[in-house]
């Protein structure tokens, strides 16, 4: 006890009863324990205030008022971009990638191929091997078919 | 409660950094252990100004609880136990403010083997009464009557100063206010209770 004061000694003495005040046997045993269950109580409330916070507003009204209109948002979004699929027709001017050209194939020995719309160099050579601008020999060699003129002869009977 | 070391930093105290420093960083082992240093004056401290158990436990509690929330941001100007007594002093206030209205009800704690030996307190209940456990008990009720009916500012001081053992500059430090203050508060303090137990100080 502090000995800064010796006024009031027959009260100090009285006062000192008051130190002899002792809580019920074995409580400050069990107090440790009682603080650390509580702090761990709430370390783990604190942990888990964030998903319940988020389920408590994924059940709130509000919650599921907004949940809704975003899933029907989402929804719309998903529909028109279907029937945009479904109605648009291809676009010429889309087509990026042509493997090879497809010409107009000419009559039949005329010889040339249409120059418009080809780039030098992959214009096919003359089926008739005469213009030198034509298409490598061989790539489109003529049918090898021999072309006869049907005769139509109306058996005697 | 019976023995209690004053503030004043000596070995214990400065032992109580180490545990502090991992405290901080959220070591559990290192905070039961300063609990376990701690309780006794803490409880005391609660249990000498609410004059009840129940309420003396609650709030012995929730300053350790407390304490433990708001470690990161203790900086050690102030010793571990200084701190928490100015945490549990201010939960206390708090408490008592908000059960100013209700009537304070006692729970007197059991006294412990060693008071029928203590030789001031012998001299005094023998000195009234030839019954000494009845005296005793007596008292006790009276002593927390008066102590409840000083106001939280003087009871503090009385309750740190004469029951727990702590210097004028340590109350003052808790406190917050100068030693000169602790003092006169004091002074006051006791001349109200030697007023209302005259009658057992004479």
């Amino acid at each position: 006890m502090s000995n800064e004061s010796n006024e009031f000694p027959e009260l100090q003495r009285l006062m000192a009863l008051k130190r002899h005040e002792q809580p019920p046997p074995g409580y400050f045993d069990r107090f440790p324990i009682r603080v650390m269950a509580r702090i761990e109580a709430l370390e783990l409330k604190e942990e888990s205030t964030g998903w319940r916070s988020f389920f408590k507003l994924l059940t709130s009204p509000s919650g599921i008022l907004g949940f809704n209109a975003l899933a029907l948002t989402g929804l719309g979004l998903v529909c028109v971009s279907f029937f945009h699929v479904i109605t648009s027709k291809p676009d010429d001017d889309q087509v990026v990638w042509v493997p090879t050209p497809s010409p107009r194939i000419p009559a039949w020995g005329t010889g040339r191929w249409p120059s418009s719309g080809l780039a030098a160099g992959t214009a096919p050579r003359s089926f008739t091997g005469t213009n030198d601008s034509s298409g490598p020999a061989g790539l489109f060699d003529p049918p090898t078919l021999t072309q006869e003129r049907a005769s139509f002869v109306v058996p005697a009977h | 409660m019976a023995s209690q070391p004053p503030l004043t930093p000596g070995p214990d105290e400065l032992d109580d950094r180490p545990l502090v420093e991992r405290a901080r960083k959220r070591d559990h082992a290192a905070f039961e252990e300063l609990v376990c240093r701690h309780q006794s004056r803490i409880y005391g401290l609660c249990y000498h100004l609410t004059g009840n158990h129940e309420d003396a436990n609650d709030l012995a509690q929730d300053s350790f609880i407390k304490a433990w929330k708001a470690l990161p941001s203790f900086r050690g100007d102030a010793s571990f136990v200084t701190w928490i007594y100015r945490i549990a002093t201010n939960n206390c206030l708090t408490h008592l403010k908000q059960r100013r209205n209700t009537l304070p009800h006692l729970s007197l704690n059991d006294l412990d083997a060693n008071t029928e030996n203590d030789p001031t307190l012998v001299e005094l209940v023998s000195h009234h009464t030839p019954r000494r456990d009845s005296h005793l008990s007596e008292l006790q009720k009276r002593l927390n009557e008066a102590l409840l009916k000083l106001s939280e500012e003087h009871r503090m001081v009385v309750t740190m100063h004469d029951v727990q053992g702590m210097s004028h500059v340590e109350i003052a430090e808790v406190l917050g206010c100068n030693p000169g203050t602790v003092r006169s508060r004091l002074f006051y303090a006791r001349q109200q209770l030697q007023a209302w137990l005259s009658d057992l100080i004479k």
